[in-house]
């Protein structure tokens, strides 16, 4: 299993190490929720629910490739643009791959 | 980088944020849909391609052969996966009743339909093969890739 993605001693944007958190739905601690990991079925059901989707990839990987609909919002730019997504809608964000 | 991503979104009030951590790769080479300037394997690839099943009598694939005007005949399983390549040389030597599984070839060469159709067509110049099996990343058969479907 990738460890820049999937691993249990991966560090969160917060320093706190995700195997010390709970899963959605348990009992929260230290007042954070984790995203959930969705498949391919999953995210062609949300978004046919009406999630937006987020390439958080750099804007020349985007422009190569990107899901139907998905938006661009590079990773570095994330804070600065956030506001372009609509927070009333869920959010599916995808990179490349695992790694 | 999307968990990273979607920790951020979650903590700047989105919700609920999802990550669909396999991402592009695992989307484009389950020859879904895309959008961009990208020309990829699946693309240029022949659908709909010949198939039997393994125990098809090799008269009847090397009809559908005739039909198709190029080959291999695709050996699929009930699932669709592809389990091998049967071959006009092969199916013409052997008798008309056999199955084709015992005269196909297993174990054959296949590709994604993500990969660039470019540098794949320009791989199998270099190795003199004209044709290649596309396939999901499953194993389920999306068709045949023809270097020289890429010229137009």
């Amino acid at each position: 299993m990738p460890p820049s993605c999937r691993s249990g001693k991966d560090v969160g944007w917060q320093g706190v190490s995700v195997d010390q958190l709970p899963r959605r739905g348990g009992e929260p601690r230290l007042g954070i929720i984790m995203p959930t990991q969705i498949g391919r079925e999953q995210l062609r059901t949300l978004t046919g629910e009406g999630a937006q989707l987020v390439e958080v990839l750099p804007a020349d990987d985007y422009d190569w490739a990107h899901l139907p609909g998905a938006v661009n919002v590079p990773m570095k730019e994330l804070d600065a643009r956030a506001g372009e997504l609509d927070r009333s809608r869920p959010v599916v964000v995808y990179c490349h791959d695992w790694y | 980088m999307s968990p990273r991503a979607a920790w951020r979104l979650e903590a700047a009030g989105f919700g609920p944020v999802y990550d669909y951590m396999a991402g592009k790769a695992d989307w484009l080479a389950a020859d879904l849909p895309f959008e961009g300037t990208a020309w990829l394997v699946g693309m240029f690839t022949r659908r709909g391609v010949a198939t039997v099943a393994e125990g098809t009598p090799v008269a009847e694939a090397l009809g559908l052969l005739e039909a198709q005007g190029f080959g291999p005949v695709l050996v699929v399983n009930g699932a669709g996966v592809v389990m091998g390549a049967a071959y006009r040389d092969k199916l013409a030597a052997a008798s008309r009743e056999a199955a084709v599984g015992t005269v196909m070839r297993f174990g054959v060469s296949t590709v994604r339909p993500s990969e660039d159709a470019a540098a794949l067509a320009d791989r199998m110049g270099h190795r003199k093969v004209t044709r290649v099996v596309v396939t999901r990343s499953d194993g389920t058969l999306v068709g045949l890739f023809f270097a020289e479907d890429m010229h137009g």
